[in-house]
């Protein structure tokens, strides 16, 4: 997570059981929020903050959820197939990303 | 709409009484067996006189843009822009390509400093200095407008001369100072940051003209005194101007406090220092201490000043200073006892009266000091300034260059450029065969160019330095009259750009009028670094502020109250959002702001404003700023960011919630 405002880099694809880890290497904070509906089906939702919903993180969002500077965020990938997450403060700047799990 | 022969009348009414002047002023300056003064035209291929052929013009009815006492008709063959002719560079630099020079403009009655590329002559940005300016927030956040509070508290400044920072005599990038003739003040701008960082209101002084750094390394700042008044002007002696003085003042360039000043005769205008760290030349006019213009202009000479710093700080250092308004105050009067021996701590220069200006040669040689009623620039061989047993032996050459020399600037090749403003001409000549030739020798003369119109302060490329490029030379005109749109009756000035990169045996000398530009009036001077003697800060660095103040991280964002009356609010400033959504305060309660934008991005700046509050912060990536206001209106005030900052940019806000009292 960047000042320029995007995931870097924003696809990457891992094996199932990977854990995917989230730094924030700039100075102003972001989210890692998954999109409920681009999610695998049977996937586990995830968000920094650890939240069961997208509206759940909307909703704590800044109080919860904001990855400051040097702070990171890690999710372990199970589940096969695309996923699509964005960062809640800047999703309207383009920063959204992408993992796909084989 | 008055009819057209009232019209003839009324022009050349005025007309007539400018050549009357000008005739008067040669005769009076010169005596009555001066030689002929007039410039010629010789690019019209005729050997007519300037002022023929504006009586000519007149007589015709030809004269549709004469302004003012001074205004004269530009014309002839060499005036128009000749940048086609192949061996000028391109004076437009092409998009997403950048300048050679920055230029640092004064802005006269704006009182800031003005950046501008060459030889584009883009504005780059605003520094403003000694004005309150909303875009860059200075005079709105808490320091900057203590700053200016502490300096007098004046809404305006009127600045004059910008001077750059010099290490070994070279531009050091680190800081710009520049005077306030309207309010005797001396300001600093940080050029890592081209910022203000300090002002000093100079004690015992009401107005300051000239002002210079010591070359070679900037170990003072100095100050010209313009206005004589009683010393301390506190009401005593007002009504006894032989009581009235003039002082010259050193500054510490690092603490920005006033460490002398040296009390002499006449009134101090234009200012430069040697290169070897000693000699501080000033022009001055008025020895005859007059208060009206008749009385100050009666007698044919004034002298020009020469400083002897390192013999005044002697005498600063061994207490023999008066002290006035806690400044050591050093009588350099010419009857002082600290003239009247073999080593003088000010040389009294005579030359022809009222003279404009000193310039110092960039290989310290000489300082020139252009005549302004005398159509002669006179020389100072600043090395005789020590040995000389007669000032005026000092002064070693004095070509005659034309009508209203002002200021004088350099190219590297041994050829000095002076403005002239009342013939509107800019006069190139050489130096050594001016020091040569007979006083009042026209044969120095290398050529002339026509500008429009009357030209005050000229700067050739890095000529206040001992490094002059010599490739462009700015001419700061003080009328435009008939150069632009018109835009009401208070005109734009006229900045010319020349190249001056070509000497050729033609009219011009091979100087080559470039490109126009319309300034906002009105800018004195300009000075002009190459790109790579400054290296501007591109984010702030916290740890600049240390101490100062307190960097609020998004987590730090809080609101506290202090006590009954007190709130502090902290927030951290990011795309899109404040760190606070919203904070609440009571109706009356002070609130103490501080806002750090925590973007890495450079030129992702933020702002925060509160409407009905007055309050505007600018913030640059890193920066943090406090402003203290009271919310003394109950209601709902919508705090936006007034930098456009991404897509979001609209929707960033936070609340400011007023609760009233009970």
């Amino acid at each position: 997570m960047t000042d320029e405002l995007t995931f870097a880099p924003k696809r990457i694809e891992v094996e199932a059981g990977t854990t995917v880890t989230w730094k924030n290497v700039g100075s102003i904070g972001h989210s890692v929020t998954a999109y409920g509906e681009e999610i695998p089906d049977g996937a586990s939702y995830f968000a920094s903050g650890d939240f069961e919903s997208e509206q759940a993180a909307s909703d704590a969002y800044p109080d919860e959820g904001n990855v400051t500077e040097g702070g990171s965020y890690e999710h372990t990938f199970e589940t096969k197939g695309e996923y699509k997450y964005y960062c809640i403060p800047h999703e309207m700047n383009g920063m959204v990303g992408y993992v796909k799990v084989v | 709409m008055s009819s057209e022969p009232t019209e003839t009348d009324e022009q050349q009414d005025p007309l007539a009484e400018h050549e009357q002047q000008l005739n008067d002023l040669l005769l009076d300056v010169e005596g009555p067996d001066a030689p002929d003064a007039e410039s010629h035209l010789s690019g019209l291929g005729l050997d007519v006189s300037r002022r023929g052929l504006m009586k000519a013009g007149a007589a015709a009815g030809a004269i549709g843009a004469f302004a003012g006492c001074a205004g004269l008709q530009g014309g002839g063959a060499n005036t128009e822009a000749k940048g086609g002719s192949g061996d000028v560079p391109d004076h437009m630099v092409p998009p997403g390509e950048h300048d050679e020079y920055y230029g640092f403009w004064s802005g006269g009655h704006s009182g800031e400093i003005r950046v501008m590329g060459l030889p584009s002559m883009r504005e780059l940005t605003r520094i403003p200095v000694f004005n309150p300016e909303p875009a860059k927030g200075y005079g709105f956040d808490n320091e900057t407008s203590e700053m200016l509070d502490d300096a007098g508290g004046y809404t305006w400044g009127d600045s004059h001369h910008p001077n750059l920072s010099e290490t070994g005599g070279e531009y050091d990038g680190r800081y710009i100072f520049v005077n306030d003739k309207a309010n005797g003040r001396v300001a600093r701008v940080n050029l890592k940051y081209f910022e203000t960082d300090a002002i000093v209101d100079i004690p015992n002084v009401q107005s300051v003209h000239g002002c210079c750094i010591q070359s070679p390394d900037t170990e003072y700042v100095f100050a010209n005194g313009e206005f004589r008044t009683p010393l301390p002007n506190d009401g005593r002696d007002v009504n006894n101007p032989e009581e009235y003085v003039s002082l010259f003042s050193a500054i510490d360039p690092e603490t920005m406090d006033v460490r002398w000043q040296v009390k002499v005769d006449g009134n101090l205008d234009i200012v430069d220092s040697d290169k070897d760290g000693r000699w501080v030349l000033s022009s001055a006019y008025n020895d005859e201490e007059g208060v009206e213009i008749e009385e100050m202009t009666k007698d044919d000479r004034d002298s020009v000043k020469a400083f002897d710093v390192p013999a005044i700080q002697e005498l600063v250092d061994a207490g023999e200073g008066t002290e006035v308004d806690g400044i050591p105050v050093i009588d350099g009067t010419e009857s002082s006892k600290h003239n009247s021996g073999d080593d003088p701590i000010v040389r009294y220069i005579p030359t022809p009266k009222s003279p404009h200006c000193v310039e110092v040669t960039p290989d310290g040689k000489y300082g020139m000091v252009a005549g302004k009623l005398s159509p002669t620039v006179s020389i100072i061989d600043i090395e005789k300034l020590e040995s000389a047993s007669d000032p005026a032996d000092t002064i070693i050459g004095q070509p005659k260059v034309g009508l209203g020399p002002l200021h004088t600037t350099y190219d590297g090749r041994g050829n000095a450029y002076t403005s002239l403003f009342i013939d509107s001409q800019v006069v190139k000549w050489d130096i050594e065969a001016a020091v040569n030739a007979e006083k009042g020798s026209e044969e120095p003369i290398l050529g002339k160019i026509d500008v429009h119109y009357n030209p005050g302060h000229i700067q050739a490329v890095q000529a206040m330095s001992s490094e002059p490029t010599g490739d462009w030379l700015v001419v700061l005109n003080k009328l435009s009259k008939d150069r632009f749109l018109p835009v009401g009756p208070i005109y734009p000035d006229n900045d010319q750009l020349v190249y001056i990169g070509n000497d050729k045996d033609n009219d011009a000398g091979g100087m080559e009028l470039v490109s126009d530009h319309p300034v906002y009036p009105e800018p004195h001077d300009a000075v002009f670094a190459q790109k790579d003697k400054l290296d501007p800060a591109t984010t702030w660095e916290p740890e600049d502020y240390e101490g100062e103040k307190e960097y609020i991280s998004e987590d730090a964002s809080t609101v506290e109250r202090i006590d009954d009356s007190t709130v502090e609010v902290k927030t951290s400033v990011k795309r899109s959002e404040f760190g606070l959504r919203d904070f609440t305060v009571q109706e009356g309660d002070e609130v103490r702001l501080t806002a750090t934008n925590i973007e890495g991005s450079k030129d992702i700046v933020h702002g925060m404003a509160i409407p009905e509050h007055n309050v505007n912060l600018a913030l640059a990536p890193k920066d943090t700023r406090e402003v203290t206001f009271t919310a003394d209106k109950p209601g709902v005030y919508w705090i936006y960011c007034t930098y456009f900052c991404s897509a979001l940019h609209l929707e960033m806000r936070s609340r400011m919630i007023v609760e009233p009292e009970d």
